[in-house]
C-alpha cells in the first residue's frame, strides 16, 4: 500500500483540532480501526433494530446469535458438525494443492512436461468443477470420497497455475548466475527456482483454501442427508427447511469464523515462509 | 482470485509458440484414457465420447437444453450486471477517498475468504425462492472481483493526471469519464474475466440446490434419473459456455483497451 505514504501534515492549529485531526489520521493510517468502527455500528444498528422494532423471526439479532453458537457448542454439536466439515476440507485441500503444487513447479522447470499437461488443463479449467459433483455421485454416491474429489479438483487450478506461471517466471538471469557460479541444475532448482517461485505459488494455495471452503459449502449442500456427516452446509440448509433459524444463523457464524480464521492464519505463516519477499499477487 | 485468469493465460501463452502440438497430444491422451476406460468398461456407468455427444445434439433437438440454458444465463448475466456497477462504484469509491478505503479495503479482505454461499439460506428467507435470491448471490460473489480490479486500477491514476484535468477546467464527470475510467479500464476487464466463471459456478450451484429449472437442474434430473451421458452433455456445454464467455471478455478487453496491446491480460 503505497498511495498512504505522501500526505501533507495537518497544519498545527487549535489543540483540540489537531488532535482530533490526528485521531482521524492515526485511524485512517492503520485503515482497520475505521474498518472496525463500520462494523461495529452496522451491528449495533442491527441489534438496537431487532430489539426495539422488531425484525422477521428469521433474522436474529448478532447478540441471539452469539447465544445460539455458545449453546450449540456448548452440547457439541456444531463441533461435531464442523468437525465433520473440517475433515472434508482438509483433505481436498491437502490433495488438491499438494499435486497441483507439485505439477505445477514440475510443469514450469521441464518445458516438454509442461506441454503436455497444459493441454488437459486449459480443457478441463473452464468447467465449474461443482459439476463434477453429480456425475461423481453417479459412481460413488453423496458420498465422503465423492466430496473430497470435487474440493480436491477445485483447489488443484490455482495452485497448479500458480506454480507454474512463477516458476516459468523466475528470472532468467537468476538462473544464469547461479549456473555460472557452478551449481548443477538440481541446485539451481532447489536453491533459486524454487525459492524464487514462492511467493506466487503460496498465493495460488491462498485461493485454493478460499475455493476449498466454498466447496466444502456447496458439496454439503447438494444432496445432502441431514445426519451426522451433513456438516454445517449441510445443517444449514435443513435448518431453513425446518424453521430451526437460531441453528442456521449459528452455522453461519461457525463458516464465517473458520473461513476467516483459516485465511488469517495461512497468510501469518505464509509471511513467515515468504519472509523478505513481496506476497502481492494473493492481497484478496 | 483477480490473477488467476491471467495466469492461467499467460501460462497458456507461454506455452502455445511452437508446442502446440504437445499441447494437442496431451488433450488428445485424456480423451483417449476416457475413452478407453469408456469402452472397457462397457457399464452404462462411464459414457464414451460419441455418448455424449449424441446427447448433446439430443438435448439441443428436443429444445430442453435452449429452455434451461436461457434462464440460467438470463439470471447468471443479470447478477453480473449488477455486479459490475456495484464494484465499479465502490472500487472507484474506494481509489479516490480514504475514508472509503479504509473502511471498505480490510472489510473486504477480511470477508473474501468466507464462502458468500453460505448467505444463500438466508437470501431464499429473506427474498423467497424463485430469481431473486440466485441474482443477489451472483452479484455478491462477482463483487469481489469487480470492486478490487477497480479499486486498483483506478488507483493508478496519477496525481498529475487528476491536476490536469482540473487545471483543463474539467468537472467531476468528465474527470470520471475521461481520466479515472480509461486508466481504470484494463484492471477492471481482468475483474471482469475473473468474475465471469464464478458467476457460472454461483448460478449452477444455486439451481443444483432444490430447483426445477436451469442447467444446474438438468444436471441434478439427469443424476437423480441415472443418466451419466445426460450429465456429461450439461457438464460440456457448461465447460463450452465458460471457455466462450473467458474469449469473448479477452476480445473485448482488446478492443477497449486498444491502446495496450500486448500487456498480459
Amino acid at each position: 500500500m503505497s498511495t498512504t505514504a505522501t500526505r501533507p501534515q495537518p497544519a498545527p492549529e487549535a489543540a483540540d483540532r489537531d488532535s482530533r485531526a490526528s485521531l482521524a489520521e492515526w485511524m485512517l493510517e492503520r485503515r482497520w480501526p475505521v474498518a472496525l468502527a463500520a462494523v461495529l455500528i452496522v451491528f449495533s444498528v442491527w441489534e438496537l433494530y431487532g430489539r426495539t422494532l422488531g425484525l422477521p423471526e428469521y433474522i436474529l439479532t448478532p447478540s441471539a446469535i452469539l447465544a445460539s453458537a455458545a449453546e450449540l457448542t456448548a452440547s457439541g454439536r456444531l463441533v461435531e458438525l464442523a468437525a465433520s466439515s473440517l475433515q472434508r476440507l482438509v483433505a481436498g485441500f491437502v490433495i488438491g494443492t499438494a499435486s497441483g503444487v507439485l505439477l505445477g513447479l514440475l510443469s514450469g522447470v521441464s518445458r516438454r512436461f509442461g506441454d503436455l499437461l497444459d493441454g488437459p488443463v486449459s480443457l478441463v479449467y473452464p468447467i465449474p468443477k461443482i459439476t463434477f459433483l453429480p456425475i461423481i455421485a453417479i459412481w460413488l454416491g453423496f458420498s465422503d470420497p465423492a466430496r473430497i474429489i470435487v474440493i480436491a479438483t477445485a483447489c488443484f487450478f490455482p495452485a497448479y497455475l500458480n506454480a507454474h506461471a512463477a516458476t516459468r517466471s523466475v528470472d532468467q538471469s537468476l538462473v544464469w548466475v547461479a549456473m555460472n557460479a557452478g551449481a548443477g541444475k538440481l541446485r539451481t532448482i532447489l536453491q533459486v527456482v524454487l525459492p524464487a517461485a514462492l511467493p506466487r505459488t503460496v498465493a495460488g494455495i491462498r485461493q485454493a483454501l478460499a475455493l476449498a471452503f466454498i466447496f466444502m459449502f456447496a458439496t454439503e449442500a447438494i444432496g445432502s442427508g441431514t445426519g451426522t456427516d451433513a456438516g454445517l452446509g449441510g445443517e444449514l440448509f435443513a435448518a431453513r427447511t425446518t424453521g430451526d433459524y437460531d441453528v442456521l444463523w449459528a452455522a453461519l457464524a461457525a463458516v464465517a469464523v473458520l473461513g476467516g480464521t483459516a485465511d488469517a492464519l495461512f497468510r501469518w505463516a505464509a509471511g513467515k515462509l515468504t519472509i523478505g519477499q513481496e506476497l502481492e499477487a494473493g492481497r484478496g | 482470485m483477480a490473477n488467476l485468469t491471467a495466469t492461467a493465460s499467460s501460462a497458456l501463452r507461454n506455452a502455445s509458440p511452437g508446442p502446440t502440438l504437445r499441447r494437442l497430444l496431451g488433450i488428445a491422451l485424456l480423451l483417449a484414457v476416457w475413452e478407453f476406460v469408456a469402452v472397457t468398461s462397457g457399464a452404462r456407468l462411464m459414457p464414451t465420447l460419441s455418448e455424449i455427444g449424441t446427447r448433446v445434439v439430443f438435448d439441443i433437438q428436443t429444445g430442453a437444453l435452449w429452455f434451461h440454458a436461457r434462464i440460467t444465463l438470463g439470471l447468471a448475466f443479470a447478477g453480473l450486471l449488477i455486479a459490475i456497477v456495484v464494484g465499479c462504484a465502490i472500487g472507484i469509491l474506494m481509489a479516490r477517498s480514504r475514508w472509503a478505503e479504509a473502511m471498505l479495503q480490510p472489510i473486504l479482505g477480511a470477508t473474501y475468504p468466507i464462502p458468500r454461499l453460505a448467505l444463500y439460506p438466508i437470501l431464499i428467507l429473506v427474498f423467497g425462492l424463485g430469481a431473486a435470491p440466485k441474482v443477489t448471490l451472483v452479484a455478491l460473489e462477482c463483487l469481489y472481483p469487480m470492486a478490487l480490479g477497480t479499486y486498483v486500477g483506478a488507483r493508478a491514476v496519477t496525481k498529475d493526471q487528476l491536476w490536469l484535468a482540473r487545471n483543463i477546467g474539467a468537472g467531476w464527470f468528465r474527470t470520471l469519464r475521461d481520466v479515472i475510467v480509461p486508466a481504470a479500464l484494463p484492471a477492471m476487464l481482468t475483474g471482469l474475466r475473473a468474475a465471469a466463471p464464478i458467476m457460472l459456478i454461483v448460478i449452477v450451484v444455486t439451481e443444483m440446490i432444490g430447483e426445477s429449472r436451469g442447467l444446474g437442474y438438468m444436471l441434478m434430473l439427469a443424476r437423480a434419473n441415472f443418466e451419466p451421458d445426460g450429465v456429461l452433455a450439461v457438464v460440456a456445454v457448461l465447460g463450452v459456455l465458460g471457455f466462450a464467455f473467458d474469449r469473448l471478455i479477452a476480445l473485448l478487453t482488446r478492443v477497449l483497451v486498444f491502446w495496450e496491446r500486448g500487456v498480459t491480460l
